[in-house]
């Protein structure tokens, strides 16, 4: 798999903040950034998850108990919050601890900009949510933010004014998509241009693809969303009718705007999750991954399409019948290449020596979750099925077992696997599966019986509700509240192991990717000998690939 | 690492290829054994590692040329795979059967074209659902490495055939959706390929053609006005002053809304009769549908429409003609003032209390706002 030149990598000089203290700092270091990312935008899921649980208490009962439009701008920051600050942020973490460590590269292409792009993300942040502070309120309008109403002005007591909480959203939302863009260009021009001696694009682990997908559809759509959004605030702050019908604009062109971005962001969230995916399958079932080229094609093909289905979320707005059509069968046929996948990796557990760790458990709980949210997506897609059951639970079901099922999973499974490599210490598996088990049964509790609530007449986004669901309500809140205390043990985990829990070994899952084959935690230039590569990532089942615990394959440890 | 090697020869010689001296693989053979006596001398040295690393890619070379010792076999029990088969069927079926609990009753002739479609994809969703979910537990009770085996799986990557298997059918599955979808949508009432459920009223397009299915038996479809205002919807019937606060409709007649909405996007939504129609400021939408089924329903808002969405909410009662009659007539001997207060307060409904009395002014203020603007 891996050589090694003579040619040493000259250590840098260990930073002058060499403890704790550079984590704090504008460490231009990649996996310093890494680890920022990751644990800021944890901080800011639990805080969205803080506000799921005001939302699952107030839907425990059919009336309204919540100011209302103070629960309108709770479930907005929530979304926002889990899709800006959490999801697609903390995947460029894993992106940028791992990707020139994949790569064999010794930092990102572009270390200032990288730490830049990081430390947008907690002014952005803390600026969301100060909204909730402002006269007006936090933005109320759903994370979608559809003009007239997100340009409406606010009724305050007995005031009009202007939607204050609205126009900090769109500037979070600019700061963040900026952070985003700048982080996905280093991604590209990092794979495209720092791949050491023998790294093919063919040889690069599935992480790398999917990260280099993911960052395609960055920066191709998320200009798009920054060009709505500023828009919004022209009709906001300035007067501007651009989607204001009293003056000529128009309401809908906003949605395809928006959806031009926000689809496709989907699979900014969810590319990278199944690249986590695809590197822990394989290493926890002692089995290359099945179909390589099938699965780094078929990311591309979910790019392509990708950009080609926007308009299935509008399919009650009013959309053209032939374009209601054209919408719905590319919707349909991206479920191809998703569909590649997901039997790809069923394809690479079969026949295996499975251990199911916890990040094993993760990858396999997301395989059997994402499939579930993917369904019924094909179900949504069909026009006739999503003019019954759009903008209801049966949506909300469908994109949390998408985004939490699907890319949530693959972040824990992430963060079990590479836990060792980021900090040298060992996670504790006993509480690792505990965690598993508490957060796949609460998942499912919260979310399976939102499909029937939807499907029976509730809609999304209320206060209050029909008495006849207020069963199912409760159980799903019961669901809810699982999924919150489910959080605490990773919570304990993850704290007591990084202090004091067992040093982890160079490659302690006897992993054939190159980030193993150095230190845990890797010295400051990544490797202490340049690698070469000479074969695939996914070897395993040849001779001599399964590297017995603390001894890489080939490349010796650094001294220092 | 040497009892895999062990094993691994085992593999070899169980295949029959050694011996030769000739082979490919009986070479690459001999370099392993070669290997493995060094290292059983000294395996902690590097230099044996490093060793053992660069034959290993020529060894994975030679295995690539020669297909009998590359793959073993891991095709899965027939019987199991067959009662499996069969069994998932019969469970796809039977999910099929719960639209009835999943979705409420059908009240329009359009319902049952589109839970008959939902059927069938819950059917397809089922059947995949538990095969894959079967193969993961499968895998995870029979594929699970014994504590102490430390060995690799069959170095396996990849079966041309099982790819273009899983490639072809989901695409010929998604094409057959795409038709049957375009087929019920038609049904619905889409007609012609520039209609939809909206249109400029300046545009000059064509006003999309109403009807469904065109039937010249069919009697003329009943137009009713439709204007979305936050948060109560008011209905102006044909031939008739009164805009009412509550929509009232004739089993067996077309109906068809035309919606419009003067302050934000809201969505009309009738769970039992499965349609959904966008009410969009600056444009006039329509939906057209048949109700078939006597009853009390509710017409929810299904867009996001401000602090009270949840709360706008109305009764939709489908009743003979004769009753729907009578109803119009009694409303329009009531002033508008009456009509305001039996507007549904949905907060009082559903029990709460510290927003009620919010609620009642400002619904009740928008609607009396409003209808005074309309000289009322």
């Amino acid at each position: 798999m891996v050589e090694t030149t003579q040619q040493r990598v000259e250590q840098r000089q260990p930073e002058p903040l060499g403890d704790w203290r550079r984590y704090f700092s504008f460490c231009v270091d990649h996996k310093v950034i890494g680890i920022q990312y990751l644990v800021t935008t944890f901080f800011f899921y639990l805080l969205g998850g803080a506000l799921a649980m005001v939302i699952r208490a107030e839907l425990m009962t059919p009336g309204a108990e919540l100011e209302r439009s103070l629960y309108n701008g709770v479930f907005t920051i929530h979304a926002t919050i889990m899709i800006f600050l959490w999801i697609i942020p903390t995947l460029a973490g894993f992106g940028n601890f791992l990707v020139p460590l994949m790569i064999g590269a010794r930092d990102m292409a572009f270390p200032r900009l990288n730490a830049l792009s990081f430390w947008m993300i907690p002014p952005g942040g803390l600026l969301l949510l100060s909204s909730f502070f402002v006269q007006s309120g936090a933005a109320g309008a759903g994370w979608t933010s559809y003009p007239p109403l997100s340009t409406q002005q606010v009724q305050v007591g007995d005031l009009l004014v202007t939607n204050f909480g609205q126009v900090i959203w769109i500037a979070s939302v600019v700061f963040l998509g900026t952070s985003s863009i700048l982080a996905a260009l280093n991604f590209i021009v990092t794979i495209v241009a720092m791949r050491t001696e023998g790294m093919e694009l063919f040889r690069m682990p599935l992480f790398c693809w999917a990260t280099l997908t993911a960052s395609c559809i960055t920066l191709l759509g998320t200009p798009v969303l920054a060009g709505a959004v500023i828009l919004l605030a022209f009709d906001l702050l300035l007067g501007t009718v651009f989607f204001n019908p009293t003056g000529g604009g128009d309401p809908v062109v906003y949605q395809h705007m928006f959806w031009f971005y926000s689809h496709p962001a989907v699979y900014i969230m969810v590319l990278p999750a199944m690249g986590i995916i695809s590197e822990v399958l394989p290493v926890f079932s002692r089995k290359p991954i099945f179909g390589y080229k099938a699965i780094a094609i078929s990311s591309m093909g979910i790019a392509v399409l990708g950009f080609l289905v926007w308009a299935h979320h509008m399919f009650t707005s009013g959309t053209p019948d032939w374009l209601r059509m054209f919408f719905m069968v590319t919707s349909f046929l991206i479920a191809v290449p998703t569909g590649i996948k997901v039997f790809s990796w069923l394809g690479t557990i079969w026949g295996g020596k499975l251990e199911l760790s916890s990040a094993m458990l993760f990858a396999m709980g997301f395989v059997s979750m994402f499939v579930v949210g993917g369904l019924s997506g094909i179900m949504l897609a069909s026009v006739p099925v999503d003019i019954h059951v759009h903008d209801t639970y049966f949506v909300v079901a469908h994109l949390h077992y998408v985004l939490f099922g699907g890319s949530v999973f693959a972040i824990y499974a992430g963060l079990y696997y590479w836990f060792p490599k980021m900090t040298g210490r060992l996670l504790n598996e006993t509480w690792g599966k505990i965690h598993f088990a508490l957060t796949f049964i609460g998942f499912n509790l919260c979310f399976l019986p939102m499909h029937q609530l939807g499907l029976q007449g509730m809609p999304r986004r209320v206060a209050e509700y029909a008495e006849q669901f207020q069963s199912l309500n409760v159980l799903v809140s019961i669901g809810g509240f699982l999924l919150g205390i489910s959080t605490l043990p990773f919570l304990f985990n993850a704290i007591y192991s990084w202090l004091w829990g067992p040093k982890a070994p160079a490659n302690p899952w006897r992993a054939l990717t190159l980030e193993w084959t150095t230190a845990s935690p890797p010295p400051v230039e990544n490797f202490e000998y340049l690698p070469v590569v000479t074969a695939g990532p996914y070897e395993y089942g040849t001779v001599g690939s399964s590297p017995e615990g603390d001894t890489p394959t080939a490349i010796s440890q650094p001294k220092s | 690492m040497l009892h895999l090697c062990a094993r691994r020869r085992r593999a070899v010689r169980s295949r029959g290829v050694t011996g030769c001296g000739e082979s490919q693989s009986c070479l690459a053979l001999q370099k392993l054994n070669d290997i493995v006596k060094k290292s059983q001398k000294a395996f902690d040295s590097q230099r044996v590692a490093d060793s053992l690393v660069m034959t290993q890619s020529e060894y994975c070379r030679c295995l690539r040329d020669d297909a009998t010792v590359r793959i073993p076999r891991i095709t899965p029990n027939t019987s199991l795979l067959v009662v499996s088969t069969v069994l998932i069927v019969i469970a796809s079926v039977w999910a099929g059967q719960t639209v009835g609990w999943l979705m409420p009753v059908e009240a329009s002739k359009e319902a049952g074209q589109i839970d008959g479609l939902f059927r069938f994809m819950l059917i397809i969703a089922t059947g995949i659902f538990l095969g894959v979910q079967g193969v993961l537990l499968y895998s995870a009770f029979v594929f699970k490495r014994a504590k102490d085996d430390m060995g690799d799986g069959p170095n396996l990557h990849g079966n041309l055939r099982l790819e273009i298997l899983w490639t072809a059918i989901p695409t010929a599955l998604v094409l057959y959706l795409s038709i049957y979808s375009f087929e019920v949508f038609q049904l619905l009432g889409a007609g012609s390929p520039m209609g939809g459920g909206a249109h400029h009223e300046d545009s000059g397009l064509p006003i999309r053609f109403q009807a469904t299915n065109p039937d010249p038996s069919a009697p003329p479809p009943l137009v009713i006005g439709v204007e979305a205002v936050q948060y109560a919807w008011i209905f102006s019937y044909p031939g008739s002053e009164t805009q009412v606060s509550e929509l009232h409709l004739p089993i067996g007649r077309p109906v068809r809304l035309d919606m419009k909405s003067n302050d934000v996007i809201h969505a009309f939504w009738v769970p039992e009769f499965r349609l959904k129609q966008d009410v969009i400021p600056g444009r006039t939408t329509q939906v057209s549908f048949t109700p078939t089924k006597a009853g009390k329903y509710q017409l929810r808002c299904a867009e996001l429409c401000g602090a009270y969405h949840g709360g706008m909410v109305v009764d939709v009662i489908v009743e003979d003609k004769k009753d729907v009659d009578a109803w119009l007539k009694s409303q329009a001997s009531l002033g508008t003032s009456t009509r305001v207060a039996q507007l549904a307060d949905p907060a009082a409904a559903y029990g709460a209390t510290s927003g009620t009395a919010v609620l009642q002014s400002e619904q009740t203020r928008a609607l009396v706002g409003h209808l005074r603007a309309q000289g009322q």
